[in-house]
């Protein structure tokens, strides 16, 4: 982490901020939570991966942390729910961000009753059509990166995400969601998928028949589709 | 007398014979590789290779393991998914083995396979498997009876990309390699289309714009530069698996696991998450009659056979409609 760790504190970016713990060590990124005049606060940094050459490692880097505190910030501008973003460094890939407390719809999909699960998966299907609506695809919109708190739906992680008004990129949106769904909660995906779509239709309205007939493309596009005739 | 099991593989462009004992030892590993003098593979043109060398190759197959065709106890084959025509031989040389002498059938899948000597060669247990070759490229994990795929390429597969660069690039055959060997002295990565859509990846832009370096660039660059970049894809939404559902373990496995490149890859992302980084020698990565038999013996284990009429070949038959029994409870 840049500036000085020890005593609890970490100063940098002209910020005081306190460090409290790591939240959370994922594949692209470390996650801690930091105090800041009491507001609590994420330093979410992406870390140089030891397997990429340098020159590669470092664009990718810089342009995912750009991406992302641009994206966070025009979602909350159209009525998304995103943390609110303090500061971005491309060069050090830092963002600092607001800290949103609660479960990840993906810690809540295997084990909560199915009732409760639906607003939920429609709150999530008109996130992501607001999203959709606005020209905005995500690039990875799987259940990890969707906090809820409270009745709250949070839309995190925008480092893949494109601004683009292709039918074909909130297709694969979509399609990855459901493909998500049905690897990690496999017993309950359709039904999940279900409530997500009713929600997404809700909001987008008309516009989205366009990206579900996509969705239903995408799908039949992968190798060895086995067809039943 | 033995009791062997005979594994048939013929989805490509290798008809591979391998005979395996009850100790999951291979005996004998047979392989005969269609090469076209041009362009790529024809599907009809390889499967007639196939059928005029299977003879000798199932000669050279049992005199290899100090084995006779009485020693059989199951005949496997690779059912698909595949090229039509050359799974089509490969079937009926099996079906023909396992009636004439009486000893079962299986048919496997032939991404199940390239899994399951991974995890008896590789020494890996519960594995995320990113499983690359010319015609697959797929993250791979075991949930619920089944190999689920949890990312895979959106147009084309990784081997293919290489293949189909290295062609229009004039490169000697088979590409793969190739286009290893000079990536080696390449000195510069150029900025390419690196596309990751959650666990997903994208090659067709990548072909494109490589394609189009060729004459104002090094070879040598250019190749390094799509190796690293593809190679970088895959390694990231490996990585993304893995965190996703909390795995430890990468298995890598296809015909692209032979790349030394990629397995470099691989073992240092493993290394600075503190997983385990497990493959097989690059022989067993590219498609083999072994992997076809460890696979039989495993499904024949809880009780699986594949009776004639059910015997026709899947040309399309994706790895996660392939019932995994053996691993049902673990």
């Amino acid at each position: 982490m840049e500036g000085r760790q020890g005593q609890g504190r970490v100063e940098g970016w002209g910020l005081r901020l306190e460090f409290v713990k790591d939240l959370y060590i994922g594949a692209e990124a470390e996650i801690s939570l930091c105090d800041w005049f009491g507001f609590k606060v994420v330093v979410k940094r992406r870390r140089s991966k030891g397997y990429r050459r340098r020159e590669l490692d470092k664009r990718i880097i810089a342009a995912r942390t750009t991406r992302e505190a641009l994206m966070l910030r025009r979602a909350r501008s159209k009525g998304v729910l995103t943390p609110f973003v303090l500061h971005a460094n491309p060069v050090e890939g830092v963002i600092i961000m607001q800290y949103i407390e609660g479960p990840t719809a993906n810690e809540l999909a295997s084990k909560a009753p199915l009732g409760e699960l639906r607003p939920v998966f429609e709150g999530i299907g008109r996130s992501l059509a607001i999203l959709h609506g606005n020209n905005i695809a995500h690039g990875d919109p799987t259940t990890s990166n969707v906090i809820l708190r409270g009745a709250d739906v949070f839309i995190v992680d925008f480092g893949l995400a494109t601004q683009t008004s292709e039918v074909e990129q909130m297709g694969e949106d979509l399609y990855v969601l459901e493909m998500a769904l049905r690897s990690a909660h496999h017993a309950r995906s359709r039904e999940l998928f279900r409530h997500f779509v009713s929600g997404y239709e809700e909001e987008l309205g008309d516009a989205s028949s366009a990206i579900l007939k996509r969705l239903g493309e995408i799908s039949r596009r992968g190798r060895y589709v086995e067809r039943v005739s | 007398m033995q009791r062997l099991c005979l594994g048939v593989e013929s989805t490509a462009h290798t008809l591979g014979l391998g005979l395996v004992d009850e100790t999951w030892d291979a005996l004998a590993d047979v392989r005969r590789t269609h090469r076209p003098p041009t362009g790529g593979i024809h599907p009809r043109e390889a499967a007639r290779t196939m059928a005029s060398s299977a003879g000798e190759a199932l000669t050279e197959c049992f005199s290899e393991a100090g084995a006779s065709p009485n020693d059989l106890a199951l005949v496997a084959f690779s059912q698909g998914p595949g090229l039509g025509p050359c799974l089509r031989t490969g079937a009926t040389l099996a079906r023909s083995i396992s009636s004439y002498l009486g000893v079962p059938l299986v048919g496997v899948n032939h991404c199940v396979a390239h899994i399951e000597v991974g995890r008896k060669y590789g020494n890996s247990i519960d594995p995320v498997v990113l499983y690359v070759s010319g015609g697959s490229t797929q993250v791979i994990a075991y949930a619920g009876g089944f190999y689920r795929v949890f990312g895979e390429t959106e147009d084309i597969a990784v081997g293919n990309l290489l293949d189909t660069f290295a062609r229009e690039a004039g490169l000697r055959f088979p590409g793969g390699p190739e286009v290893e060997r000079l990536s080696s002295s390449g000195r510069e990565v150029v900025d390419l289309p690196y596309t990751v859509k959650g666990m997903n990846v994208s090659f067709s832009g990548l072909l494109t714009r490589t394609k189009g370096m060729v004459q104002a660039h090094r070879i040598e660059d250019v190749c390094l530069s799509l190796q690293e970049t593809a190679f970088s894809m895959l390694v990231e939404v490996s990585e993304r698996a893995m965190a996703f559902l909390k795995r430890d373990e990468l298995l890598l496995v296809g015909g692209v696991g032979a790349n030394g490149r990629l397995r470099e890859m691989c073992r240092t992302m493993c290394l600075e998450r503190g997983a385990r980084f497990c493959t097989v020698e690059p022989r067993f990565c590219l498609d083999n009659g072994v992997m076809v038999a460890l696979t039989g013996m495993l499904a024949r284990g809880v009780g699986e056979e594949t009776p004639i009429a059910r015997s026709g070949v899947r040309p399309k038959w994706r790895v996660d409609r392939a019932r995994v029994a053996w691993r049902a409870g673990a």
